[in-house]
């Protein structure tokens, strides 16, 4: 509850606050008794998270993210230890800690095409951490008790932003949820683009984040939590963006991509990503998703697994026969995998057809005799003699 | 131990597939055991013997055409109590309070002569509490019906699991049988 409070005190102050004139990061580092307390409440909060079983953990995944921050890092100050995490979550989104841990939601990285665009959000984050944008807030807190009644308000009407803010606890829920004041997330994309261009990336796909994961949430009318989705001045950093790139970089033209390598690490990542959104009923995103896998990892048995379940589940006038199709791919593929079997088995069975629903049950307590699910699989073989080929 | 029927017929006669928000209809009855309370909450039937935050059994009927909270999963009247059950794991691990969550059985089950499905599983709060919860799921004309048990994992669970074997045994729809 006293975090609960603390946050929708910082939250508010995300609204309105000014840069305070802080010192270069080397000369006051964590001297003040007020960047201890952040600091402090931060590794409280990514504790929270480690333990919270929220965390997708992929050590080469992380390793890799963490050798394109130490990319970006090296055109900022280099105070803060940074270290990237990923978050199991389907929603489009990204945050930072203020004492360098950041962390990326499953369904953002899945919907990146390559590195550089990986990198720029990356440098956006880091920047919050560099520029200490979290302390700016602290300091320009004035009257919290006046905040907290709106606050309230606003976050009650938000459910999932409720849930978000309770599991991220104070540091997070600013960075995550509500976003900082517009004047700060535009310090975190100048500097962070300064960053990204020097590490070398592609300065076009800075903007193709954007403007990709913008044009998405618009088709989709999706509500997503801060980065891209509830924050009003989108539009305006976007446009912040393209006058720079114009501007002061003009002549950084081309730059690196590394699609491949990029794909290839998020590959797993990608395909859980699906299976998050098929969790939450977002039929059509999970199969854009599964066929994106499927087109960097050919032959992937889980992959067409997943995509029949997609389309059993989703239940639309010709989805079984897709569903049927990628079972059988499945199968074709890995023909020891068992949770194909238990699927055709099912769509067997509901439309009747005993025989075969009891020929995959079997086929599939053959390959899995212990699974989890067996005392179902038994009570269809069951059903399925007694009632014979229907 | 005495009978309690809950049987509120009003106004829903008609409309028994509406929301129910405010106004519950409990169309079934089931014995509430003895030093157990009833919580007065507007959408479930709730009771407690140490308190909520103890433990509990809830006993909720959902229409099926209600969506859910967290996922946009629906429930079909042709599912299968398999499918049933998918969709409310789905629902509860979707749910953004409800972290570790472990499944830890997941089988049929037969309620009160439905067929349908009995989960128990842990899950930690976002106070780090862990609690453990028994649930049980069927359909029936066109609602859900679920009756859970959670109870902190420690303690709680293990001394009131028999009380609610007695519990979901006791449980009849009333409506049901009348038509």
């Amino acid at each position: 509850m006293k975090n609960c409070l603390f946050a929708l005190c910082i939250l508010l102050l995300a609204a309105g606050c000014t840069s305070s004139g802080l010192k270069p990061l080397s000369d006051d580092l964590l001297t003040s008794e007020d960047e201890r307390i952040i600091w402090q409440r931060s590794k409280e909060e990514q504790k929270t998270l480690a333990n919270s079983g929220l965390l997708y953990e992929d050590e080469r995944l992380e390793a890799y993210l963490n050798q394109v921050a130490k990319k970006l890092h090296k055109g900022l100050p280099e105070d803060i230890p940074i270290r990237i995490f990923v978050l199991r979550d389907p929603y489009l989104n990204a945050f930072a800690l203020p004492h360098g841990a950041i962390f990326i939601h499953t369904g953002i990285l899945a919907r990146m095409n390559n590195e550089a665009q990986l990198a720029a959000l990356l440098a956006h984050e880091i920047s919050h951490c560099t520029q200490r944008h979290a302390l700016k807030v602290f300091r320009g807190l004035k009257d919290k008790s006046a905040f907290i009644a709106s606050v309230q308000v606003t976050l009650s009407k938000l459910a999932m932003v409720q849930g978000l803010a309770g599991s991220l606890g104070v540091n997070g829920s600013m960075a995550a949820v509500t976003g900082y004041s517009c004047e700060l997330e535009t310090e975190a994309d100048i500097v962070g683009l300064d960053a990204f261009i020097k590490a070398g990336y592609d300065c076009r796909e800075a903007l193709d984040l954007f403007e990709h994961m913008r044009q998405e949430l618009v088709e989709e009318g999706i509500q997503e939590p801060y980065f891209f989705g509830t924050h009003p001045k989108v539009r305006e950093r976007i446009d912040n963006i393209k006058n720079l790139l114009k501007t002061k970089y003009a002549g950084a033209n081309g730059g690196v991509k590394n699609t491949d390598i990029f794909l290839h690490r998020i590959k797993g990542a990608m395909l859980e990503n699906a299976r998050l959104d098929l969790k939450i009923g977002r039929f059509d995103i999970a199969i854009r998703a599964v066929s994106r896998y499927l087109d960097i990892v050919k032959n992937d048995a889980r992959g067409y697994f997943l995509m029949g379940e997609i389309f059993r589940q989703r239940g639309g006038t010709s989805d079984i026969y897709t569903a049927l199709a990628s079972y059988q791919k499945a199968i074709a593929i890995d023909s020891s995998y068992s949770d194909p079997h238990k699927a055709i088995g099912l769509i067997h069975f509901k439309h009747g057809q005993k025989v075969l629903a009891r020929k995959f049950f079997e086929s599939c307590l053959l390959l899995a005799p212990d699974t989890a699910d067996k005392a179902y699989i038994q009570g269809y073989i069951e059903q399925c003699v007694k009632d014979g080929d229907g | 131990m005495k009978k309690y029927l809950i049987v509120l017929f009003i106004i829903l006669a008609g409309c028994a597939h509406g929301p129910q928000s405010g106004n519950p209809a409990y169309r079934f009855a089931v014995d509430i055991p003895e030093g157990w309370r009833q919580l007065h909450t507007d959408k479930y039937f709730i009771i407690t013997r140490d308190g909520a935050y103890l433990q509990y059994f809830m006993v909720q009927e959902r229409p099926l055409d209600r969506p859910f909270k967290h996922t946009r999963k629906r429930l079909g009247k042709d599912m299968l109590p398999q499918e049933v059950a998918d969709v409310i794991i789905a629902e509860i691990t979707s749910d953004k309070n409800i972290l570790n969550f472990e499944l830890i059985e997941n089988f049929p089950a037969t309620i009160n002569g439905h067929s349908g499905f009995k989960m128990l599983f842990t899950y930690k709060d976002l106070e780090g509490s862990t609690s453990k919860t028994l649930y049980y799921g069927f359909m029936a004309d066109q609602s859900f019906y679920n009756l859970r048990f959670t109870a902190a994992k420690r303690h709680y669970f293990e001394r009131d699991l028999a009380t609610f074997v007695k519990f979901v045994d006791s449980f009849e729809l009333i409506d049901m049988e009348m038509r």
